[in-house]
């Protein structure tokens, strides 16, 4: 299915920058200006609990 | 629209999305399935990820699967409450094709923790899983599903699951997501054949299936048999690409075959190309069999019009109460001999919960499980 090129490019600039800066401490959550809670983005587990 | 829909299980996952990335662009991704539950530690997501999954909504084409609700759990929480609430908004602003759960409850003592494990089969969890599924689906406003487990204790277990999924969604008139991995952990570590098994199984009601990789463990316990899990942490195997190729036809109510894979296992380039690579042979796959099904499904799965609840969540004390022994057993025995000695002297024995049945290296695997999940995701 077709997404949208804007939303394509958002979503690239947003993983390729948390890839490059996990190691700082970064995340690709939204910027509010608060500190935040995490410190990185937790992978999902989904249903990969077994 | 083809009839069966390649989709990935999609969340907010940098690895997962940096791998997903080449088959959106590519427009190989037809559906998305999003676990909105997962994202508790957020308290707003940001706009390109809604926008993402906004698209998919708008096109009919996004299905919710949850993962904490611990649909068995014998007593009703707040936090389940606030989850039903968390979905009601959500499906307003992102309507759901379908929402899915998983069967089990969950070990953990507090509603983000542990593992999802299977409970007894009998009048009391079949009613409590009905009144759980009819609050969802109001919720929701959509068709409700269930997985299959990948995990049992006893071979009974394992023969007596589809058709206690069938009783559980037949009451609400919903489906089951037939997880295949799932099914490949059991035929291993039961020792049965996939004709066997899937017979036992409600192929009317597959409104979904899932693929996707796992791990083995070294037995530890005299069976000195490997175990199979489902850890959704490596390649898809042959296997379940094998399974896939059989079953798909199987399923005429199916719509969407989803591929699954934790963002911790794609951290390397090499291993999202891997991803990659998965996805468009399961797509190819789906796509050259599509033509097997029948036009149209005879089931749309949409809720039954007396189906909603009215009365106050029904509750089973004494079974949270052995829910919570076997938890906390599970959590803290430092062996499967204690885990073994302690289930003995417990409530569990000589109950529903056939303790004197369980398999010894599933207790094992059970203790391994409910320990590795004990603290939650971290």
């Amino acid at each position: 299915m077709k997404v949208p090129a804007s939303v394509l490019k958002a979503m690239a600039a947003a993983v390729i920058v948390a890839s490059v800066t996990a190691c700082t401490g970064e995340d690709i959550g939204p910027k509010n200006g608060k500190k935040k809670e995490e410190k990185t983005l937790a992978s999902c587990p989904a249903c990969g609990m077994g | 629209m083809p009839k069966v829909l390649s989709s990935i299980a999609c969340n907010l996952d940098p690895n997962l999305l940096l791998a997903a990335l080449p088959l959106f662009e590519a427009e190989r991704v037809e559906a998305v399935e999003w676990s909105f539950d997962a994202l508790y530690k957020y308290p707003t997501l940001p706009g390109w990820f809604e926008e993402l999954i906004g698209t998919f909504a708008e096109n009919d084409r996004l299905i919710g699967h949850g993962v904490y609700f611990s649909l068995f759990a014998g007593k009703w929480s707040k936090q389940q409450d606030q989850w039903l609430r968390q979905l009601r908004s959500l499906a307003a602003r992102y309507p759901f094709d379908h929402i899915t759960e998983h069967f089990g409850y969950m070990t953990g003592a507090d509603f983000h923790k542990g593992a999802p494990l299977g409970v007894p089969y009998t009048s009391t969890t079949l009613k409590l899983g009905i009144d759980r599924l009819r609050r969802i689906q109001e919720a929701g406003q959509c068709p409700v599903g269930l997985e299959n487990l990948a995990f049992a204790y006893s071979l009974d277990e394992v023969k007596k699951h589809g058709e206690f999924l069938e009783k559980l969604v037949g009451a609400v008139n919903g489906f089951i997501i037939l997880d295949l991995h799932n099914l490949y952990c059991q035929l291993h570590n039961f020792r049965l054949d996939f004709e066997e098994v899937i017979r036992l199984y409600p192929l009317e009601r597959v409104r979904e299936i899932h693929i996707s990789g796992g791990s083995w463990e070294p037995a530890t316990t005299d069976d000195k048999y490997p175990i199979r899990r489902d850890t959704h942490d490596d390649a898809v195997p042959e296997a379940v690409f094998a399974l896939l190729e059989t079953t798909l036809p199987m399923c005429p109510n199916l719509k969407y075959v989803v591929m699954e894979q934790l963002g911790t296992a794609l951290d390397t380039d090499a291993r999202r190309l891997a991803f990659q690579r998965d996805f468009i042979r399961m797509d190819t796959l789906v796509k050259r069999l599509n033509d097997k099904l029948p036009q149209p499904a005879t089931n749309d799965f949409g809720p039954l019009p007396t189906g909603l609840p009215t009365t106050l969540p029904l509750e089973d004390l004494s079974l949270h109460q052995q829910q919570r022994e076997l938890s906390h057993i599970l959590e803290n025995a430092k062996s499967y001999p204690e885990a073994r000695d302690l289930l003995a002297a417990s409530s569990l024995r000589h109950s529903a919960w056939n303790v004197e049945a369980w398999v010894p290296s599933m207790l094992e695997t059970a203790r391994q499980i409910a320990q590795k999940w004990k603290n939650g995701f971290e």
